[in-house]
């Protein structure tokens, strides 16, 4: 018996008993085929991997953000990165994993402007917080030496951070802690929102506020990304506070015309060529501003 | 000693099926290329032939985006579409040989829905991993 039917064995094992789980409480229920597409249900010692027919939620990169920031041409602002580098404060894994994502925000933007000395610092700071969430420290380690010999070379610089983040989330996943890369998500979306609106209000630029806008969507992807992570209630007050953003968010309108793509096969590319546009009054953009601005806050001051 | 057996059967299996999806995740990671940023998300799903795995995510305007996705340990196991929210069909892979990898270029940002599911000639399960990344 080959591996690859060992691991089709195994595949189907799991899946047949997951399915059994998913269908309440009686033992004896039949598993429902149709059970499928529900948010997943989890207890005990299985295995947080294993979602099936799951939906899958998409955040954009912070990285992404700073990039927009550089190219409408603002400055750095240090003050705008998190005012507390002292990662041992944070005592407790949700603590951790959310500033492990702050941390990560914070590094992409410093790294967008070439401030490679404070990346570094930051990138201690994450070290920090990823070895508490067990995070593997040689995956950091390794990196740091990597950065130390490119300190100028922005672009590896961000090729580094990109495969870090990649890397990181996929340990936690593969060691069922898919609660923890949730909320390393959640930190980091909100710490480039925190970015967004802030610049936005100082230099009412229109593509940094259509930004703001855009996240709209995102922030339903978030919702549904953390509610599959809250299986015990931990995370009911991040939901909260976050139903409660997605309320000024409903505010924010959103228009969209279908055009029908081009799709071009010798460069395996499709051009979507569907318009949209958002329109942010500044009354909504303010109620935003203050909603993430106290939730970044209750992120960054937590302790336990 | 039933339920200890049940225990250790889905532990064993859990760490087969995680070092399939890393194997899978190695497939899949060679197409985002250094052109290409990672997002920096994993998006896995254990799926059966019938079943699907529904992918949302935004996309910005002004962007080229490359989404691989992978299933088992060669290209082409996985079969995917993009649909906007409204459902409207923007691409699909298996008009393309089941490539495993795509570019999508966009005017506007817009929110997609990506489905996958494997092609039943792969197998009859798997894990499915998609990666974004985007362009520099």
């Amino acid at each position: 018996m080959n591996l690859s039917r060992i691991i089709n064995i195994c595949l189907l094992f799991t899946l047949t008993m997951y399915l059994s789980s998913c269908g309440g409480e009686s033992q004896s229920e039949q598993p429902k085929k149709d059970a499928a597409p529900e948010a997943p249900k989890k207890s005990g010692n299985e295995s947080s991997i294993l979602k099936v027919g799951d939906k899958l939620f998409n955040l954009p990169s912070p990285v992404e953000t700073a990039m927009l920031i550089e190219e409408i041409g603002g400055d750095f602002m240090e003050q705008l990165m998190s005012p507390a580098p002292d990662a041992t404060k944070y005592s407790t894994k949700n603590a951790q994993a959310m500033n492990l994502g702050v941390y990560g925000a914070d590094l992409g933007y410093a790294l967008i402007y070439n401030q490679s000395q404070q990346a570094f610092t930051l990138l201690a700071n994450c070290k920090k917080l990823g070895g508490e969430l067990g995070i593997s420290p040689s995956l950091y380690t390794t990196l740091m030496k990597r950065f130390e010999n490119n300190m100028d070379n922005r672009d590896s610089l961000l090729i580094m951070i990109a495969q870090l983040n990649s890397l990181s989330e996929e340990y936690l996943k593969e060691n069922q802690s898919e609660d923890i890369s949730a909320l390393i998500l959640y930190g980091g979306w909100v710490e480039s929102l925190y970015f967004t609106t802030q610049l936005t209000a100082q230099m009412n630029d229109t593509k940094l506020r259509s930004r703001v806008g855009e996240q709209k969507n995102s922030l339903e992807n978030l919702i549904g990304l953390i509610d599959q992570s809250n299986l015990n209630g931990d995370l009911d007050g991040i939901i909260e506070d976050l139903k409660e953003l997605k309320t000024i968010f409903d505010k924010v309108d959103y228009s969209y015309e279908w055009v029908e793509p081009e799709t071009k096969p010798d460069q395996k590319l499709t051009i979507i060529q569907s318009k949209s546009s958002v329109n942010l009054s500044d009354e909504v953009l303010k109620e935003i501003t203050d909603k993430i601005f106290e939730i970044r806050a209750s992120i960054i001051n937590t302790t336990a | 000693m039933k339920q200890l057996t049940i225990f250790l059967l889905i532990s064993i299996c859990a760490i087969s099926v995680n070092a399939q999806c890393a194997i899978t995740a190695d497939v899949c990671e060679k197409h985002i290329t250094d052109d290409f940023l990672s997002d920096g998300q994993h998006y896995r799903a254990l799926l059966l032939t019938d079943q699907v795995a529904e992918f949302n995510a935004t996309l910005y305007g002004g962007t080229t985006y490359r989404l691989s996705a992978c299933s088992g340990t060669q290209d082409g196991n996985l079969q995917f579409s993009v649909f906007d929210k409204e459902r409207n069909l923007i691409f699909r892979n298996v008009e393309h040989s089941n490539a495993p990898y795509w570019d999508f270029q966009l005017a506007s940002t817009m929110d997609v829905v990506v489905e996958a599911q494997l092609d039943p000639i792969a197998g009859s399960s798997g894990c499915a991993v998609m990666l974004i990344g985007f362009k520099r």
